[in-house]
């Protein structure tokens, strides 16, 4: 059965797009992550227009991330505080990041832009998880125990120190403020929650604990993917949120199942699958952009997405 | 309604048609089953109708004309060991749909100097471009772009010929793909003879969303602010009825 949308203007199967939330959804419940890296080229690939894809992704995310925060806001592992120091490096990140999009889309780089965006990230990302996951099992299996919660880096040298309670931490702000600008960025050009970005960088930067990592993360992203939301439909009117609806119904059943499933690993294990499949993905990026393409010319009308 | 249901009820509106016609002398008249075209949630394209009355024998000619809009054609190339847009041409005018029939083909009714003028057929779009690259590159891209609109379904060259039914009848299905361009089209007829363009006739199609989509496509463009605000509303309202099945959440 097939459902024709409006901004993307294009019919699309109905029981495909629900079957891709639930994927999506599945992924945030299982890992604590956005699932915005599978969703957005799963999009173009099916024929949704690159900017349309964005956007809209971007939209579904705030869905996604609502969901998961619930459960982690009932259970006290969200610093809103710290919260609020990325989310305002986060706004400024998203207003340049849909800005350059819009940039790019006009000079008709934006594919380009967001395939090498994406291959980079995953790869910084798959690496750096893939690595410490690996770490945290053989340490595990030697029976070492980790020495103790906080380990200070040159990070806490800097000015501007803040109290966050929730977190029990005492850093500069600069840290937590260019983390969020940083997310606000790629959530924009990417319409991906930059959740990988945040989660490392928060745990091993910022020296917070793990749980309190993922709910704090949740909120940033929820926040983030909405102002990008605004200024996409605002600048680029990309966002279709009949698309967005469909996705959702699949992401909200995908998510519980999604959780279920990740509460029977441990903790590295699921990181080091995670750090697998970031890795895969971005070897089929850098394979699409090396190999000659399918065809050589392609079209954009100007002002239609 | 099947277009067989339909030919009854075509018939006896085009034979009123063509007495009207000939009793005012026009030589030639146009009708379509659809002047407009509804797009709605369930559109996965259409079949248009076309039809009309010929005063004189001689070749018919229909051209579907959809609105025009500039395009930008990107040429990819291989820089630094990856393929990236390295090369773009812009042109001007340029129809988002088109389709042509007739009841022979094109070379045969007419010199390429008579369709060229009349803009009939593929080849004579009549986009341009202010480029300033080589003949050649241009010719390139121009049909890089028709070779795409054409994959796309947005070009047609239409095989089924225009038919002739009795009394200077003539009727053509033109099939309308899923994604067919918004806005105003033109449905023309051409009557030839000797190679000459005896008489033309015209008709407006307007292909527009309807009902919801409609709806959610005006209020995204119109009040840009308000339909971000509301997509974050249908967002969040979907994550809290998610929040509230999916309520174990691994600790980790």
């Amino acid at each position: 059965m097939d459902i024709y949308l409006p901004i993307a203007e294009l019919p699309l199967n109905v029981f495909v797009l629900l079957g891709l939330g639930l994927a999506v959804g599945f992924l945030a419940g299982m890992f604590g992550v956005g699932g915005g890296f599978l969703l957005t080229p799963i999009l173009i690939f099916i024929g949704v227009p690159p900017a349309v894809a964005v956007g809209s992704g971007a939209n579904q995310l705030v869905a996604t991330s609502l969901s998961g925060l619930f459960a982690h806001f009932r259970r006290g592992h969200v610093d809103f505080k710290m919260g609020g120091v990325m989310m305002a490096g986060g706004l400024g990140g998203s207003f340049l990041g849909v800005w350059a999009f819009k940039q790019l889309r006009e000079i008709g780089q934006i594919d380009l832009v967001i395939s090498l965006s994406f291959v980079a990230f995953l790869l910084v990302v798959g690496g750096l998880m893939g690595a410490e996951s690996v770490h945290a099992i053989l340490r595990r299996r030697t029976g070492r125990v980790r020495r103790k919660a906080h380990q200070h880096t040159w990070v806490h040298g800097l000015p501007f120190k803040m109290r966050f309670r929730t977190s029990k931490l005492y850093v500069s702000a600069f840290a937590p403020l260019t983390i969020g600008f940083l997310t606000g960025v790629f959530a924009s050009v990417m319409g991906v929650g930059a959740g990988f970005i945040m989660i490392p960088a928060m745990i091993y930067i910022l020296g917070m604990t793990t749980a309190v990592v993922i709910g704090t993360s949740l909120l940033q992203i929820l926040v983030v993917a909405g102002v990008a939301t605004v200024l996409h439909a605002v600048n680029n009117q990309t966002v279709d949120v009949l698309l967005v609806v469909l996705l959702s119904a699949g992401a909200v059943f995908g998510a519980e199942l999604g959780t279920r499933v990740g509460l029977k690993l441990r903790a590295e294990h699921l990181r080091a699958l995670l750090a697998l499949i970031v890795l895969v993905v971005a070897g089929r990026l850098i394979f699409t952009l090396a190999l000659p393409p399918e065809r050589l010319y392609s079209l954009t009308v100007i002002g239609a997405p | 309604m099947t277009l067989r249901a339909l030919l009854p009820a075509l018939a006896a509106a085009l034979l009123a048609l063509a007495a009207h016609g000939v009793a005012r002398a026009e030589p030639l008249v146009l009708g379509l089953s659809d002047e407009l075209i509804q797009v709605d949630q369930r559109f996965t394209g259409t079949q248009l109708l076309v039809f009309g009355a010929a005063e004189q024998p001689g070749d018919i000619v229909i051209v579907v004309r959809g609105p025009e809009a500039p395009i930008a054609v990107w040429h990819k190339a291989r820089v630094l060991g990856i393929w990236i847009n390295h090369d773009s041409m812009m042109f001007a005018s340029v129809p988002r749909f088109y389709a042509v029939a007739s009841t022979r083909p094109l070379e045969a009714v007419a010199p390429a100097a008579v369709l060229r003028e009349a803009r009939i057929g593929i080849e004579n779009l009549g986009f341009w471009t202010v480029s300033v690259q080589s003949e050649e590159r241009i010719a390139e891209f121009r049909h890089a772009l028709i070779a795409l609109e054409t994959a796309a379904r947005h070009y047609d060259r239409v095989t089924e010929p225009v038919a002739f039914m009795a009394q200077r009848l003539f009727r053509v299905s033109l099939s309308l793909p899923a994604t067919v361009p918004i806005g105003d089209y033109s449905v023309e007829a051409y009557l030839l003879s000797d190679g000459k363009i005896v008489a033309r006739a015209a008709k407006p199609l307007r292909v527009r969303q309807v009902g919801f989509g409609a709806a959610v496509f005006a209020f995204a463009h119109e009040y840009p602010l308000a339909y971000g605000f509301l997509a974050i509303a249908v967002a969040l309202m979907a994550g809290w009825l998610g929040g509230f099945v999916f309520r174990k959440q691994a600790r980790r």
